[in-house]
């Protein structure tokens, strides 16, 4: 469960103030796929920044299976995101001197009991997302789609609960985006919490949740049908 | 699977930046070269220093002249008109000065010797004390040297280097041959040791040596210009040497006194190497120093082209110590192998040197230490502040490629 309470990020660039976040309330139950979306922006980013730990929210609380994470420290926050969360990022983000699966492997690095046999682990997560067969191949050797799933399969590796993805089709053509989003769906409907920042309205159709924001402020929560792909709950308090 | 991990992407990191990895080695690589060539040629000077010494054999006497070494000395009226001391000043000197031990009088004169129908001329002849052999560390090929008892009963007798032995008699036994100086029959009852060129040129075998007594019928010296003294303890070498020059200085008015350790001869001779030593680490000081300041800038300026790197590495899970600690890996293995580099330079420089300079170099075990150490060191020293940079980037601005809000 993850919940945020009056949340609140304010940037400031010199004289000019920048609300990015305002009274943020939300629960967002496990198993949830939900989708946030809003023009450039509105805060959706700093949002899932702040939902994935690599941001702490200005004021307010944000509290992840009851536990308050103003009270973590730099380590802890670095724990729960290498744990907690696994992160997919538009543009991709892979080491593009490590080939597939040392990539996958990153988390690992970085985790308090990695698995015994992290090749093994490594090589399983790639075949789940159709890439068993392009582990020694460099980022630059796969297509966008397939660097995507590569990256997808580094944020699974470390099993987390919950999938944060800023726009994780952004940078694909159509057929691919939806390769991609039916990977996150089918990840949603295994168990896992997906939360997607998207600006492409196709996408956030197809999920169960669709979070608006505009200047910084939760201005609609919608369900657009298809609820049954998830488990999950989201409200806006 | 951590470590292993973590040497690759670091080493794949290197290669790919191969230009940059070269620069940030090249200071260091020097430091560390030059740094192997000061341990080595100054084990090498140092050893030199100890053989000599050794080979002088004295390391608690000091020797006093009255003309500056180089200049006559032998004890003889001649075309320096040297000042003479006299046998009683000289002899009465352990009274005087407390903490002396013994004096040795050297009288040297240059003198044809004949042996048989052969002559050799301008050969060094010594009268010597009892303590000559024990104190100037001298070893004998064959037979004995002067006893008690031959320096009390006069005897005609001498102890030749093996450069006379051979040449006057090649094959034979010299032990029981008679040689003659200065038209006085001298029977040889040892031979010395080979000593090779002594410190002032000369060749150190062919030499006769005679007891104090017979040198004094032979040559009738009037006084002494050379005088060897032996302290109780070495500790107070220079003190006792200073006073003893004052003593005679103050004795005889007008006169100036030189005095010689031979610790300080073997060392001074060595000056070329010791000021070369001292250039030679402050350029290895400077090059180290200036090698670390340019890794540190350079890494500062390779984590400002990662920075979307480290952001991902802490979305991931990195904590800062997680990436301060790859840049120290980072730093500490560029510096290993500039060290590894500079400790191969190194050993060709000190060859060159060695070579050049006609200095001796030892190699041990201390130089590659030391060089890998002084490496490691700086790579570390001087990757802190990188590290911490990096460590203390920002995980959101990080991933968007920027430093700063």
């Amino acid at each position: 469960m993850l919940y945020l309470n009056q949340v609140e990020k304010v940037y400031s660039n010199g004289s000019n103030r920048i609300e990015a976040l305002q009274e943020i309330s939300l629960k967002i139950s496990p198993h949830t796929f939900l989708a946030i979306q809003g023009k450039s922006g509105s805060g959706k980013t700093t949002l899932l920044n702040i939902l994935g730990c690599l941001d702490r929210p200005g004021s307010g609380a944000y509290q992840i299976d009851g536990e308050d994470t103003s009270l973590k420290s730099d380590n802890g926050l670095a724990a729960l995101r290498n744990k907690k969360f696994g992160f997919v990022f538009q543009s991709f983000n892979l080491m593009p001197r490590f080939n597939a699966l040392e990539n996958v492997i990153i988390p690992f690095l970085y985790s308090s009991n990695p698995p015994g046999r992290p090749k093994e682990a490594a090589q399983q997560m790639l075949e789940k997302v159709g890439l068993g067969d392009r582990t020694k191949h460099l980022p630059g050797e796969l297509s966008g789609g397939q660097q995507q799933r590569v990256a997808i399969a580094r944020a699974l590796v470390n099993n987390p609960d919950v999938i944060l993805a800023d726009e994780p089709t952004g940078a694909l053509d159509n057929q691919t985006s939806q390769e991609i989003l039916d990977i996150l769906a089918e990840l949603n409907s295994e168990g896992k919490t997906v939360i997607i920042v998207t600006h492409e309205k196709d996408i956030a159709k197809q999920c169960p949740y669709v979070l608006t924001l505009s200047d910084g402020r939760a201005i609609d929560l919608k369900q657009p049908g298809n609820g049954n792909l998830s488990n999950g709950e989201v409200a806006v308090l | 699977m951590k470590k292993s991990l973590l040497f690759r992407s670091t080493l794949k990191h290197l290669g790919a930046n191969s230009l940059t990895t070269l620069f940030m080695c090249v200071g260091i690589m020097i430091g560390v070269a030059v740094l192997v060539a000061v341990i080595a040629l100054g084990r090498g000077t140092e050893a030199r220093i100890l053989d000599r010494i050794d080979r002088v054999g004295v390391t608690d006497s000091f020797t006093i002249r009255t003309v500056p070494w180089g200049l006559g000395g032998g004890g003889l009226r001649d075309d320096h008109g040297e000042l003479l001391l006299s046998f009683d000043e000289v002899n009465s000197l352990p009274d005087q000065i407390p903490g002396i031990a013994t004096v040795l009088p050297t009288l040297n004169a240059r003198s044809p010797v004949l042996a048989g129908s052969e002559t050799l001329d301008d050969i060094a002849v010594q009268g010597v004390a009892l303590n000559f052999q024990q104190v100037r560390n001298l070893n004998l090929y064959s037979g004995a040297f002067f006893s008690e008892a031959d320096i009390q009963s006069g005897s005609h007798i001498a102890v030749i280097g093996p450069a006379l032995a051979n040449y006057f008699f090649p094959g034979e036994n010299p032990l029981g041959k008679l040689i003659q100086v200065e038209g006085l029959q001298l029977e040889v009852i040892g031979v010395l040791d080979t000593r090779g060129i002594s410190n002032s040129g000369r060749n150190a075998d062919q030499i006769v040596l005679v007891p104090h007594d017979v040198f004094v019928e032979l040559f009738q010296p009037l006084g002494l210009s050379t005088v060897t003294v032996t302290v109780e303890d070495p500790a107070n070498l220079e003190k006792l040497a200073a006073q003893t020059q004052s003593y005679f200085e103050e004795l005889y008015p007008g006169h100036q006194i030189f005095v010689r350790y031979p610790m300080a001869t073997a060392r001074a001779r060595d000056e070329v190497a010791n000021t070369l030593s001292f250039y030679l680490k402050i350029i290895a000081g400077s090059s180290l120093l200036i090698g670390g300041t340019v890794m540190m800038n350079l890494t500062n300026l390779s984590i400002s082209g990662r920075i979307r790197e480290i952001g991902l590495r802490k979305a991931l899970g990195a904590r800062n110590k997680d990436i301060s600690g790859q840049v120290l890996v980072e730093t500490a293995m560029v510096s290993m192998i500039a060290g590894i580099a500079g400790i191969l330079l190194g050993y060709l420089l000190t060859n060159e040197l060695a070579v050049r300079l006609d200095l001796r170099s030892i190699f041990s075990w201390h130089a590659p230490v030391a060089g890998l150490f002084f490496a490691l060191l700086i790579g570390l020293v001087f990757g802190v502040r990188p590290a911490k940079r990096a460590a203390k980037l920002d995980p959101v601005l990080a991933l968007r490629g920027s430093q700063q809000k």
